[in-house]
């Protein structure tokens, strides 16, 4: 320890004192009750999902519309997974508040990069077999009366927004991922 | 929490409440945030001590964890002004209020001014100097090496020593 050099500095707070240990666990109950919270609120959206799901192929069964059945099934399967890979991420992230200030920065960056970097294999990948079902049950509806031809001019616009919209949401992620890795590079460059 | 940690809780306590106060106030502009955040470093410390076995000083636990604490919150926080490297950084940043009376609370907004504005690191190293903790205490803190901390402080210096009358002998760093 130096003389500080700004005393100004450290004559300030100086009737600052520790958090009560008794009201720091009311605060870490309240912590957990939140995060009791968010895992409710994500398994009511997963559970909800599924229900949307079956109710929406429950009424293309009952229009006789089974291709569509079949792709509302197939997208609801999609949302499961992508909330279990929600759950999973999120309960797998390490808070060693503890290490060196470097450590723990590079640490975060690495896995907001990792998380961001791969959203094309966890959080879009499994919507897209849905989102292909349900695309070729819309071609194939439209097929059926008046051929393929007609249905990929009437209906290709939807599909080419719908995936450049998922392409577009990869690269900006990527691209924040880089960004993230560049900063992981300045602090190693630091030492 | 075993006893043992609870002591340590309360040892920190005695020795560091006014230093994370002071780090709380100079990452966070809002007084009631920054009440909020020094809590929650309490909080972090208290969970953390559980797992403190002497693999360092106490007192680099409790800055680590501090610190760590206050970077995730700047990280969390609303956007605010870019942040600016030091060695980018001419001179002190105005604290909003050129025409105050009082001295010492423009200098102090000053410096906290200049902290907010800093990438993490460089106002890890800074708020640490400004403690008067030595340049290995500060290298063990950060994890940076103590050439780069060294670098830091002496570009801090040469913004500090134009605007306020501080001691050069004090502060160095060994």
């Amino acid at each position: 320890m130096t003389t500080p050099p700004f005393p100004n500095w450290t004559e300030s707070a100086q009737d600052a004192v520790f958090t009560e240990p008794t009201e720091v666990l009311l605060k870490a109950d309240r912590f957990d009750q939140t995060v009791r919270r968010r895992n409710i609120r994500e398994y009511a959206a997963g559970v909800s999902g599924v229900v949307l799901s079956l109710a929406i192929a429950g009424f293309f069964a009952w229009i006789g519309k089974f291709t569509h059945v079949a792709a509302v099934l197939i997208l609801g399967v999609g949302f499961l997974v992508v909330m279990r890979n929600l759950h999973h991420r999120a309960s797998r992230l390490e808070r060693l508040i503890e290490e060196p200030c470097i450590d723990h920065l590079r640490r975060q960056y690495l896995h907001q990069a990792e998380a961001l970097g791969s959203v094309g294999s966890w959080y879009i990948g499994p919507l897209v077999p849905g989102f292909l079902a349900m695309q070729l049950a819309i071609f194939w509806d439209v097929a059926q009366d008046r051929g393929w031809e007609e249905a990929l001019a009437d209906k290709g616009w939807a599909f080419a927004i719908g995936v450049a919209f998922l392409v577009g949401i990869i690269a900006l992620n990527r691209w924040a991922a880089r960004r993230l890795m560049r900063k992981v590079e300045e602090l190693d460059a630091l030492n | 929490m075993t006893q043992d940690a609870e002591t340590l809780y309360r040892q920190a306590g005695e020795r560091f409440a006014p230093a994370l106060a002071r780090l709380a106030r100079a990452v966070e502009r809002d007084a009631e945030k920054a009440r909020d955040l020094e809590q929650e470093m309490h909080c972090a410390l208290w969970t953390s001590l559980a797992r403190f076995e002497g693999q360092c000083a106490l007192k680099t636990w409790v800055y680590r964890v501090a610190h760590n604490v206050a970077a995730d919150h700047v990280t969390n926080a609303v956007r605010g002004p870019k942040k600016v490297p030091l060695e980018e950084i001419d001179a002190l940043p105005s604290a909003g209020n050129p025409e105050t009376d009082a001295a010492e609370a423009l200098a102090l907004a000053q410096v906290a001014e200049l902290i907010r504005r800093l990438p993490s690191l460089d106002a890890q190293v800074i708020v640490l100097w400004l403690e008067g903790e030595s340049a290995a205490e500060i290298s063990d803190v950060t994890g940076l090496s103590s050439g780069a901390v060294a670098t830091r402080v002496h570009r801090i210096k040469g913004l500090l020593a134009g605007h306020f009358q501080t001691d050069p002998s004090k502060g160095e760093i060994a």
